[in-house]
């Protein structure tokens, strides 16, 4: 008999022939039929794609990061084209830039008119190189940026990521070269602002002067502004970023279906001023793009630009650029941090190799291809090889496929080869050197280890433990290098010692836990008691299970001693513990909050102190409450019952290195409206918990007995928060009059205002009693919420803080549609067509909300598009920090009605642009409670996505899975797609039990 | 699947080099679904040539978001359903469905060259009922997950894994009953 799995395989590989003639016939036929269709529908089929993005509003805010195709070209100019009508003088034209900004910043008396002087400074623009741009000033960024570009390596920030996720990331690979670049003159000029600033403070300071830093940035802004408008004062923004134009010709490209080569692309990135020349006219590079609806735009902070070498076919830096980190190194070298320059590597390539490297790991990771045999004896030969990089790159392929076709010993063979090395540079005499050998290796062993874990056996486990302990106790260097990628490794070889169930993984993993606390190495043992416990997290199993708790019992029982961080040791191995809900931890923790002297570790050294012991214990009693819950162990009242009790026991905060979450917020989880006993304990914590007034709102919870006790807080300091509270509870006018009166202080108060928290209490507060007069449905307060709409109101609010005004107007946007309803269309409309771009949002989801289609655009762009489509948003945000579709998150939440509500479910279907959660998120903090009364709704949609192509969207769906249930599978967000499958099936076999159980009956 | 979703895009604004792609990648696929449903070579042809057709003729239908493969499978087996009810309306009832397809009329410019062993695996395949086969080979052959499969058949996903199961037991018994004659 035949196994299933067999007709499976036969059904799935049966081969198919066909007649070649027919092939072609049924081909013209099907593209005759396309050209008919073109010919009765051209302007659907074919539509003038400038002409429709030039119609469009988005794009008439100059659509950055677009690459349209060559018949775009030209279409566009940055540069003002008066500057051409200005003779300019020979001795202007010859002279350096500083000098030029110092007559056209008004610093130095001219003889020319300011005309004139604009016009030679936009005349020497187009030549500037980043050099002199970072030459003005010097400052130890310009310093390191000169020697970047010097070493030809200049690759801007994001420039550590791994190729093979810059091709995961990437939907076509190109190889081009740079036919044109053209930056955009205003921003250039901002960049040059803060330069000269920077550069006119150095100097003044070298000559015992006195500047006034924020009077000589003003008067800066004032010259741009003559020129350009009104500008953005907060140089926090203003003068880092340059809007580009770049011109590209495609001269290679992977998939070659996308685009042809030969192709003109015009791409429109936002250079970080240390990028102004990531992509310099006549060069070729390698780039990965990204595609979406119809337009192409380079990857996030600019990744994935390699230089191309045309004299050698080479690539720089392909198979990793590394900015060897300084700081993190110190101790090694006893060197001074700020004594390292922070510089970019990378061996290039052979430019054929790296295309065989990007097509490759593009049909792995795109297309979910197994290589051909052809392609398999190519990374294997690789992957066997003598020379490092080559090696490197076979590892950094197989790491990127589903099921690695690579046998266990293979790679361990490869480790062992290239972790010696006879070339090893000492970072203070030979930096390169150093670079290239011992740090790049151990980048490469953190890499090997991933591959590892996916193939590895029982006896290549053995082997490889074996080898990692030899190297440990060993001299070589490569050992005792200290960096950030330790951590992978230990953490890595962990996981492989717990991967196969069965009796020596205890036994390996206390030997190499024990190792490694023994290590006299004061960073390892301090993080690595901190990490390793929470390793165990990822194992399944009794075992495992006893294991941790005799860990937290004795751990000297189990070959645990001398843990210099005891209070580190305990937090982790608690929490760890805590979180898979053992029922003997539940009792132990009980037992030691009731009589902290009960702990004795047996450790030589010192033990914890009671006080650090009663606060462990409680983070730990307190994952152990939610994880109880999650896991159906107690009910949600029990749990809240706990969890009450424990804040009242002083215990309000948890916090470990592995877990931090306030119980106050646990307890906002968990809370619904019925629970109508809790009133009394959020009056007790409402003075001295933000979310308080949130719950009492968002879930339910209102109850006149709270009026008081908002009241009093109220008098402490005024927020949107509490008083969308107190009217909730009854207290509706006595609400509305303190809001009234606290808007008047905010027209009639000293306008001088300087400190910065006052400034943040004026504007970022009562922007939201603007918000909470919007929710009141009074239509007398109409023309209050309708005076702050506009613009010449803010005027002098926007001299003390432009950030501050700015939230001001846009929250009156915003509560005028809730509060005026179809009566504020006519003004919304009037918002829509305003210059600033944060105004156009807000009046285009007020106009949404209130059924009217005008700003849809502008509102379907942020719930499908990226902000990288509008550059002045774009400008703008840090990528650092908070992306612009989670700061648009917020007023959906505001306008809450069925239609927005779908907007933010089609919002959550792709979660490209992240979902903020948190209820401590000012008073718009409601994303919690948006997604939490619909679960059932919301944990389909994002089990779905844990297997997306995009990586942050498989990292947030897990992220918000873990948070709306309290379980964790170990899902791993640096995992290709594909290779996690196994977990994936958990999460869904978890979800479909949950909506059974939670289905309502049908009647 | 990113170039598909680059080719949709390309398609949709009217390029024949991706539909032409298009047409490359998949039709020997969709041939082979077309032909497993309907275990008629001929049928199969007129099908896959209609279904591409049809496709050039309105791209608006095809959602940039959407899994083209999966969409041109759901096409060839919705256009199979048809012609089978057509066909079913024509001919006189009760007659295994299986029996009547297998009877294959060749033409001479056949587009499929089916090799004995797709011949084999079609033959038995038709003998089992048309909602298994349907599950089996979009599973399998067009590599659609069993939540797609239900969403297209309108069924819930139980009912989807159950005509799997069921449908490869039965396939295993005639493939194992052939092998032992």
């Amino acid at each position: 008999m035949k196994p299933p799995e067999n007709i499976e395989k036969l059904i799935k590989d049966v081969e198919i022939d066909t007649n070649a003639e027919r092939d072609k016939a049924v081909l013209d036929d099907v593209l005759n039929a396309l050209e008919e269709s073109k010919k009765k529908k051209p302007a659907k089929l074919a539509p003038n794609i400038w002409r429709t993005i030039a119609k469009s509003r988005i794009t008439k805010l100059a659509a950055a990061a677009v690459i349209t195709v060559a018949v775009l070209i030209g279409a566009m100019h940055w540069l003002p084209s008066g500057a051409v009508d200005v003779e300019i003088p020979p001795e202007l034209a010859q002279m350096p830039v500083v000098r030029l900004l110092d007559l056209y910043f008004g610093q130095t008396k001219a003889s020319f008119d300011r005309s004139t002087v604009a016009a030679a400074l936009r005349h020497a623009l187009p030549n500037l190189s980043v050099n002199d741009i970072m030459a003005i000033g010097k400052s130890q960024a310009a310093t390191r940026a000169r020697a970047e570009v010097r070493a030809g390596l200049f690759g801007g920030t994001g420039t550590k990521t791994p190729a093979s996720r810059i091709v995961e990331a990437s939907d076509v690979i190109i190889q081009a070269r740079v036919e044109n670049v053209v930056l955009n003159t205003r921003d250039l000029m901002g960049v040059l602002a803060t330069r000269y600033v920077s550069y006119t403070m150095d100097c003044a300071e070298a000559n015992g002067l006195d500047i006034d830093r924020d009077a000589l940035w003003n008067k800066c802004i004032d010259a741009l502004e003559e020129e350009f408008g009104p500008l953005d004062r907060l140089d926090e923004y203003f003068g880092k970023r340059v809007k580009a134009n770049v011109d590209l010709e495609i001269i290679k490209t992977y998939p070659s279906a996308v685009l042809a080569v030969g192709d003109k692309l015009r791409i429109r990135p936002v250079f970080d001023k240390e990028q102004v020349a990531l992509l310099e006219k006549g060069k070729e590079y390698l780039i990965g793009l990204k595609h979406h609806d119809g337009l192409f735009w380079l990857l996030p902070e600019n990744a994935g630009v390699y230089p191309v070498d045309t004299n050698d076919a080479t690539v720089v830096g392909f198979i990793r650029q590394d900015t060897y980190s300084s700081t993190r190194n110190t101790r090694r070298s006893g060197l001074r941090s700020d004594s390292w320059p922070s510089v970019l590597i990378g061996q290039p390539i052979s430019l054929d190799e790296a295309w065989e490297f990007v097509m490759d790991v593009y049909d792995a990771v795109h297309e979910g291809k197994q290589p051909s045999n052809e392609r398999l004896d190519y990374w294997l030969a690789n992957l066997q090889s003598e020379d490092f990089i080559d090696c490197w790159m076979a590892v950094e392929y197989f790491n990127t496929l589903a099921r690695p076709p690579v046998v266990p010993e293979l790679i361990i063979d490869a480790i062992e080869r290239h972790l010696r090395t006879s070339n090893v540079g000492e970072p203070d005499e030979d930096l390169p050197a150093y670079l290239n050998s011992s740090y790049q290796r151990t980048t490469f062993l953190a890499e090997a280890l991933d591959v590892l874990l996916l193939v590895a056996d029982e006896p290549a486990v053995d082997r490889m433990l074996a080898l990692y302990i030899e190297a440990l106790s060993s001299s070589e260097p490569i050992f005792h290098e200290v960096n950030e990628n330790e951590d992978d490794i230990v953490w890595n070889m962990f996981r492989l010692v717990l991967k196969h169930p069965g009796p020596k993984r205890r036994e390996q993993f206390v030997s190499l836990f024990s190792l490694f606390v023994a290590r006299d190495k004061h960073r390892i043992r301090h993080e690595l008691t901190r990490m390793l416990p929470s390793v165990l997290g990822f194992a399944e199993g009794r075992d495992i299970d006893e294991l941790l708790l005799d860990m937290v019992e004795d751990p000297a029982g189990v070959g645990i001693f001398d843990v210099e961080y005891i209070e580190d040791y305990l937090g982790a191995i608690w929490a760890t513990a805590a979180k898979r809900a053992l029922p003997e931890l539940g009792e132990y923790l009980e037992q030691v909050l009731a009589n902290p002297s009960i702990i004795d570790l047996k450790f030589k050294d010192r033990e914890p102190t009671e006080e650090q012991i009663v606060e462990l214990a409680q983070c730990a009693y307190h994952i152990h409450i939610l994880a109880a819950h999650a896991r159906g162990l107690i009910s949600r009242k029990q749990a809240l019952q706990m969890l009450v009790e424990q804040y009242r026991q002083g215990h309000r905060i948890s916090e470990t290195d592995m877990w931090w979450c306030p119980v106050i917020d646990s307890i906002a989880q968990l809370i619904e409206a019925e629970d109508k006993e809790l009133i009394l304990f959020l009056r007790e914590t409402l003075p001295n918990e933000d979310v308080v007034p949130i719950i009492i709102t968002a879930e339910g919870m209102s109850d006149p007995s709270l009026v008081p006790a908002i009241k009093e807080a109220l008098d402490k300091k005024v927020t949107g928060r509490l008083l969308r509270a107190l009217f909730a509870c009854g207290a509706e006018k006595e609400a509305i009059d303190i809001a009234l009166a606290e808007i008047d202080k905010l027209i009639n108060d000293d306008p001088n205002l300087t400190d910065s928290v006052r400034i943040g209490y004026k504007f970022g507060d009562r922007a939201g009693v603007i918000r909470f007069l919007g929710t009141t449905a009074d239509e007398t307060l109409i023309p209050t919420v309708e005076y702050f709409t506009r613009e010449d109101v803010f005027q002098d609010l926007r001299q003390e803080s432009p950030r501050g005004a700015d939230e001001l107007r846009q929250s009156a946007v915003l509560a005028l549609a809730r509060l005026a309803g179809d009566a504020a269309i006519p003004r919304l409309k009037e918002l829509y067509d305003s210059g600033d771009i944060y105004i156009r949002v807000f009046a285009a989801v007020s106009l949404y909300y209130l059924g009217d289609d005008t700003g849809y655009e502008l509102v379907e762009h942020f719930v499908n598009h990226t902000e990288r489509s509008i550059p002045e948003v774009e400008m703008e945000w840090d990528p650092w920090k908070k992306s612009g579709e989670v700061f648009f998150q917020y007023p959906l939440m505001y306008l809450c009605s069925p239609r927005m509500r779908a907007l933010l479910f089609e919002r959550l279907q792709d979660l490209r642009h992240g979902f903020d959660t948190n209820y401590r998120g000012g008073d718009y903090g409601y994303g919690y409670a948006f997604l939490k009364q619909p679960k059932q709704q919301v944990l389909p949609i994002l089990v779905e996505q844990l297997d997306s192509e995009d990586r942050e969207v498989r990292k947030c769906a897990n992220q918000l899975l873990e948070e709306l249930t309290g379980r964790d599978f170990g899902f791993r967000k640096d995992r290709f797609a594909g290779q996690q499958d196994d977990i994936i099936e958990r999460w869904r076999s978890y979800v479909d039990n949950y909506l059974a159980e939670t289905a309502q009956p049908v009647e | 699947m990113v170039e598909d979703k680059l080719l949709i895009w390309k398609f949709k604004r009217g390029s024949s080099d991706a539909l032409s792609r298009i047409y490359e990648k998949y039709k020997n696929n969709l041939l082979k679904i077309a032909s497993g449903l309907s275990n008629d070579t001929a049928a199969a042809d007129d099908i896959v040539h209609d279904c591409f057709v049809s496709l050039a003729q309105s791209p608006e239908k095809l959602k940039v978001n959407g899994n083209l493969k999966s969409y041109l499978a759901t096409c060839v087996a919705n256009r199979v359903r048809n012609a089978n009810l057509a066909r079913q309306r024509r001919e006189t009832p009760g007659l295994n469905d299986a029996d009547s397809a297998a009877a294959d009329s060749e033409r001479p410019e056949q587009w499929i060259i089916a090799g004995e062993q797709l011949r084999q695996l079609n033959d038995a395949l038709a003998r089992i009922p048309y909602e298994q086969r349907e599950v089996i080979i979009l599973h399998l052959q067009a590599e659609m997950k069993f939540r797609a499969i239900a969403k297209s058949q309108n069924v819930s996903i139980n009912t989807v894994q159950s005509r799997y199961r069921y449908g490869l037991d039965k396939l295993r018994s005639i493939l194992d009953t052939e092998a032992e004659l």
